[in-house]
This record gives C-alpha cells, sequence and structure tokens, in this order.
C-alpha cells in the first residue's frame, strides 16, 4: 500500500503520463506571491478515515521539505476545523474517490471530459480559473461508470464539483494567486486541483531557483527594460502580483524609461519606419546607416565627377582658346596645363579608371515602395503601390522631369498593388542622385494617392 | 536552462546574494512562453551587436549607449549628406562660361534620335498599332512607333483619355523605335478599328 502510495504521489505530481512537460508549467503557477502562503496541505476530510490520515501526513512531509512553512502544520487541523457547513461524509467519499482516481489515471485521460465540462459550469468567478487550470492540463475528473465498480469516483466527483457544498479544502496550488473567489468557490477549484502539488514542489525547487537568477540577470544586464516586459506579463498573467515593481528602485526605473526614450529618438531618426518593436528599429537603423554611407560615397563620386568635368571644360576651354575645335578630352595633355592640386590629378586618374558610381536606397510608405539603384549611368527602378491611382501615368512624368530616358519598363497588377520596374538611362549631363530620383518619385506617387477620390483614380 | 543568455551570466552570478532573499517569491516565475521570450531577447540583443559594429562610436559598452552612439553617428551621416548635397548644389550653379561649354553633350542626344530615326527607316521597322479583343472589355495592344521623348508619358495619357485601365505593360527599345505590349481593361465599349487609327494618329504625331 505505501509502494502504491509513493507511486502514486509520484504520478500525482503530473498528472497526464504523456506530457511531463507541463509540470513545470504547473508548478509555475503554484507559487508566486513574495511571502508564499504555505501550500495548504490536502485534507480531504476527517482523520477518522486512516487513509486520509496517512496521506496527510504523506503530503506534509512533502510539503514541509522544500520550503519554511512553519504555519504548514497548522493547517490540517485547521482543514479537519474548516468545514463546518458541509458535511464531512461526503469529503471522505470524495477523498476515497481520489485515491482510487490516482491508482486508476492511466485511463482517466480519456474519460476527462465530462468532469471537466462541469467544472467549466462552476460559478461566475470561475471564470479565470479554468483558463489557468485548463493550461495546467488538469485531469478532467471523471471516469466512466463501469470502470470502477468500487468507485462511485466519476459522478461522485463531477457531483461535488458541480455542488456547492463541497466540503473537502485540498491543496491548491493555485491558491497563490488569490483569485476574487468565493470559499465555496475556492473550494470547488481546490477539488479540481487537487493532488496537483507535492511533486510541483520538487520541481519549483529545481527549475524555480534557475529561473529566479535568469530573470534577475535579465533584469539586470539587459539595462533594466526586460524588467518591463515581464512585469506587462505579470500584471497580464497573474493577478496580485504586483508587488515585483517595489524591488525595482527609481533610478532603475528611470534608467529603463530613458533607456526607451532613446529607442524611440532612434526611430524618429530613420525615414520611415513600418514597426515600432525594439529589434525592428534597430533592424532599420542599421539599414538606414548603410543607406546613408551609400550616398555619402554616391555624393562624393557625384561631386569628384563634377568637380573633374568642370575641370576638363576649363582646359577644353583653354585649349580651345590657343587651338582649334581639337577635341581635348582623350588627350591627357599636360604640356599645356598642368594640373595644379592633387584633387584634380586624382579625378584625372579617377575618370581613367572609370570608377562606376553605385548607389541604392529604399524609400518605403504604408502603400508605396520605391527602390532606386544607379550602376554608372543607368538606373532601375522599382515601383509598388496599392492599387488605386494611375501611379503609372505619373512616374512616367516624374521620369521625364528627371531626364531619363526610358529604355524598358515592365509591370502591371499584381493582387491589389502595382508594381513596376523601370530601366533608365542618366542623360549626359543631367546630375540626378539616387536619393534624389527616390525622394521625388515618392512625393509624387504618395501625394496622388492622398489626394486621389476613393473610386477608382482613372 | 540559461543556454541564451550567455552574455548574461557574469551580472548574473554578483547578484546572486540578493536575489536568494527573493528567491522563494520568483522560484516559479516562469513567463508562459519562455523561449518565445528568450528567443525575442536573442534577438535583439544580436541585432543590437549588430549595430553597434556599423557604428564606429563607441563611448560604453552598454546596451543603452549603443543605441545613443548609433543616434550620435546617424546624426553625423546625416551632417555629411546634408553639406554634400549643398556643395553638389552648389556646383550646379557653375559659372555660366562652362555652363556654354557643358551644352556640348547636351546637343549630341538630338543628333543621335535624328540618327536613330534615321536608322529605324533603313531597318524597315514601320510604325503599327495593333488591338485585338481578348475578353468583353479587355484588349492586347501593340505599338511600334519611333521613340522620341515622351512619348511613353504621351501613350499614358492616351490611355487615360480613352479610359483603359492597363492590367500589365511591357516596354521595349531599340534602335530608336519603341515597342509597347499591353494588356488593357476597359468600362466602357469602344470600336477596335476606330480606337486603333486614333492611337496611331496620336502616336505618329508630334509632341
Amino acid at each position: 500500500m505505501e509502494e502504491a502510495r509513493e507511486s502514486l504521489y509520484e504520478e500525482m505530481g503530473c498528472f497526464d503520463p504523456n506530457t511531463p512537460a507541463e509540470v513545470t508549467v504547473e508548478s509555475s503557477f503554484s507559487q508566486a506571491e513574495p511571502p508564499p502562503p504555505p501550500p495548504q496541505v490536502l485534507v480531504a476530510g476527517s482523520t477518522s478515515n486512516s487513509n486520509c490520515s496517512v496521506e496527510v501526513e504523506e503530503l506534509s512531509e512533502f510539503h514541509l521539505s522544500p520550503q519554511d512553512c512553519p504555519q504548514a502544520s497548522s493547517t490540517p487541523l485547521q482543514f479537519h476545523i474548516n468545514p463546518p457547513p458541509p458535511p464531512p461524509p461526503p469529503c471522505d467519499q470524495l477523498h476515497n474517490n481520489l485515491i482510487h482516481q490516482m491508482a486508476s489515471h492511466q485511463q482517466q485521460h480519456s474519460n476527462w471530459d465530462n468532469g471537466y465540462q462541469d467544472f467549466v459550469n462552476l460559478g461566475p468567478n470561475s471564470a479565470t480559473t479554468p483558463d489557468l487550470l485548463s493550461l495546467l492540463h488538469l485531469p478532467r475528473c471523471s471516469l466512466p461508470p463501469n470502470h470502477h465498480p468500487s468507485s462511485m469516483l466519476p459522478n461522485s466527483f463531477s457531483d461535488i464539483m458541480s455542488s456547492s457544498s463541497a466540503a473537502a479544502v485540498m491543496y491548491d496550488p493555485l491558491f497563490h494567486l488569490n483569485f476574487p473567489m468565493q470559499p465555496r468557490d475556492q473550494n470547488q477549484l481546490r477539488n479540481g486541483s487537487c493532488l496537483l502539488g507535492v511533486e510541483d514542489q520538487i520541481q519549483m525547487d529545481a527549475n524555480g531557483g534557475m529561473n529566479v537568477l535568469y530573470f534577475e540577470g535579465a533584469n539586470n544586464n539587459n539595462g533594466g527594460f526586460e524588467n518591463e516586459i515581464l512585469e506587462f506579463n505579470n500584471g497580464v498573467t497573474r493577478k496580485g502580483r504586483g508587488s515585483r515593481k517595489s524591488r525595482t528602485s527609481p533610478t532603475e526605473r528611470e534608467r529603463r524609461v530613458h533607456f526607451n526614450d532613446r529607442f524611440f529618438d532612434l526611430k524618429n531618426l530613420i525615414p520611415n519606419p513600418t514597426k515600432i518593436d525594439r529589434a525592428s528599429i534597430v533592424g532599420e537603423a542599421i539599414d538606414y546607416i548603410k543607406e546613408l554611407l551609400r550616398t555619402i560615397e554616391e555624393f562624393k563620386m557625384l561631386v569628384e565627377k563634377k568637380r573633374c568635368g568642370r575641370f576638363r571644360s576649363k582646359k577644353r576651354a583653354r585649349v580651345g582658346e590657343g587651338g582649334g575645335g581639337e577635341d581635348q578630352e582623350e588627350e591627357e595633355d599636360t604640356v599645356n596645363y598642368k594640373p595644379q592640386s592633387e584633387v584634380d590629378q586624382s579625378c584625372f586618374n579617377k575618370n581613367n579608371n572609370n570608377s562606376l558610381r553605385c548607389s541604392w536606397l529604399k524609400r518605403k510608405s504604408k502603400v508605396t515602395e520605391v527602390d532606386v539603384r544607379i550602376i554608372d549611368d543607368e538606373v532601375t527602378i522599382k515601383l509598388v503601390q496599392k492599387k488605386k491611382i494611375n501611379c503609372l501615368l505619373f512616374t512616367t512624368k516624374v521620369l521625364d522631369q528627371l531626364q531619363l530616358d526610358l529604355h524598358h519598363v515592365a509591370g502591371g497588377q499584381i493582387g491589389e498593388h502595382y508594381s513596376f520596374l523601370f530601366n533608365t538611362k542618366i542623360c549626359e549631363g543631367s546630375c540626378v542622385y539616387a536619393s534624389g530620383i527616390a525622394d521625388t518619385l515618392m512625393e509624387v506617387v504618395e501625394k496622388q494617392y492622398m489626394e486621389a477620390v476613393p473610386s477608382n483614380g482613372y | 536552462m540559461g543556454g541564451g543568455s550567455r552574455f548574461q551570466e557574469p551580472v548574473r552570478m554578483s547578484r546572486r546574494k540578493q536575489v536568494t532573499k527573493k528567491k522563494e517569491d520568483d522560484e516559479n516565475f516562469k513567463s508562459p512562453n519562455l523561449e518565445a521570450e528568450r528567443r525575442r531577447r536573442e534577438k535583439l540583443h544580436c541585432r543590437l551587436m549588430a549595430l553597434r559594429s556599423h557604428v564606429p562610436i563607441v563611448t560604453n559598452m552598454t546596451k543603452a549607449s549603443i543605441v545613443e552612439d548609433a543616434i550620435t553617428y546617424i546624426g553625423e551621416l546625416q551632417n555629411n549628406v546634408k553639406n554634400l548635397l549643398e556643395t553638389f548644389h552648389e556646383m550646379e550653379e557653375a559659372p555660366p562660361e562652362i555652363d556654354e561649354e557643358q551644352t556640348d553633350p547636351m546637343i549630341k542626344p538630338e543628333v543621335e534620335t535624328s540618327d536613330l530615326n534615321e536608322e529605324m527607316k533603313k531597318i524597315g521597322i514601320e510604325e503599327n498599332v495593333q488591338l485585338c479583343k481578348i475578353g468583353e472589355r479587355k484588349f492586347w495592344l501593340k505599338i511600334i512607333t519611333e521613340k522620341k521623348d515622351g512619348i511613353f508619358t504621351k501613350f499614358m495619357e492616351v490611355m487615360r483619355f480613352l479610359g483603359f485601365e492597363i492590367i500589365d505593360i511591357s516596354l521595349t527599345t531599340s534602335n530608336g523605335t519603341i515597342l509597347i505590349s499591353a494588356s488593357v481593361q476597359t468600362q466602357e465599349l469602344c470600336d477596335v478599328e476606330q480606337t486603333k487609327d486614333f492611337l496611331l494618329e496620336v502616336m505618329r504625331s508630334s509632341p
């Protein structure tokens, strides 16, 4: 009997033999409040039942060892005294039934549904608990009537669950959560959540310590902003955990707030941020930095080219004065004209080396996306816009304005969007740059979109 | 257990003492989606490291300073860009003498187009408009015409005028000619022949 009971208790800890992992989840629900009120020992019924008493002791052993629960010892008595209104006999029966239930737990899994239904139909205050308890994967609590001739378990259990006179005060892992419940309902709850506790205690120790440290470390090392998230989760998933805030000092909180403001500032710097969560902001910041670097390179090259072009034309002018309309560009004629500065010299070299100008950037908005890539004098523009206006028409106008020579266009309607790709060439002498193209196009197309009448723009 | 938090370990150790008192509070303080939370933190952490690797300014090694340094750096880069842009624009408004010189290259394109026209006639590409009905109000349209400045804009204007909605379109150029093939949809009924002639006339006309 003892061995059986021990094995029972082991199995009690994880009701569903198929998912032992959930025990940890369950145990997480088990304790929350800072001064953990001692888990109330499962004492169903009275000491008159020898079975009950033995189990009570065993249970209390389990409870007391991992924790300091000075009050634990008092609770058994308390429980005995506690239920005057509900009649004791059902408790005994209940307890017995539960033991039997444990003994045959393997077949419980498939048969819990009825009991669960009843459980769900508990009073108004049970609205919160079934969710959590279903998370805990509590065994539904009814067996088929034929299953155990000796136990009236299924019916009795469900009866007790649905009855308001349930007496048994059992270990309630959720006790600490301080659900605002009537005592009666609480009893019912405990009925449903019975016998969860023992293994949980041990599990808690095994995992909880680590978790605590983990979270602590997380809190401290991440500049404290993780605290926020944890607190938020706390508030949402568990009631009555508000004490966590008092642990963070005001300076910690200030730091967190300051840190959050930084993210906000970063977001404001980025031209078109789409998401507001931190990871996305950082990701977009990285892309933006790269884009800025590319733009700077492009401008530097453009400026150099301009300077060289000017230099060359200066040179041509001078030579033109001197001689005929000779095309001096190809001649590296330094005889008549020496480069006066290193910059000019490097211009020469650069142009001789045919350094390619290349740049790429993107502009995005809620309805439009513009992608501009420039290699040397070819510009590839990609435009995607939500279908509403004749954006192609406006785009061609912009391209004409920018003196971009169309070489190839392809695109059309794709689902709810228009998508077009333009291969163009920069006219010689024109000095457009990537961001200029992108910004102009974006501006025009966006404006037209916003101004368009909701009906078809055609 | 703390596999994803290797960066946090040193701090965790030092805080152990303070932790034990409140150990019981948080013993089973597990987020219901622990793995997801961990992954989220990891993701943010990785991205912050990547950000730091792009930013040459490093004042501190804290996460807050990564973000702050990034803000400063982006500000700097934006200033750079602004300055370069100004320089560029100043160079745009170059002294007029040089502009005259620079108009030489501008003359070239015009010369080129007239050459291309000749080429087009040489190769024997002829202007052509085809309109083919493929559905109730759907058409396939094919236009071959001489490539001129703003020809595509003109085409789009005509489409709008006719009430043709473009479903998809493809445009290619070769030797001074342009080929447009598109599938279009219209709300109103239209006569194929008339439209064809109209289009041909419009595309031929000079802007």
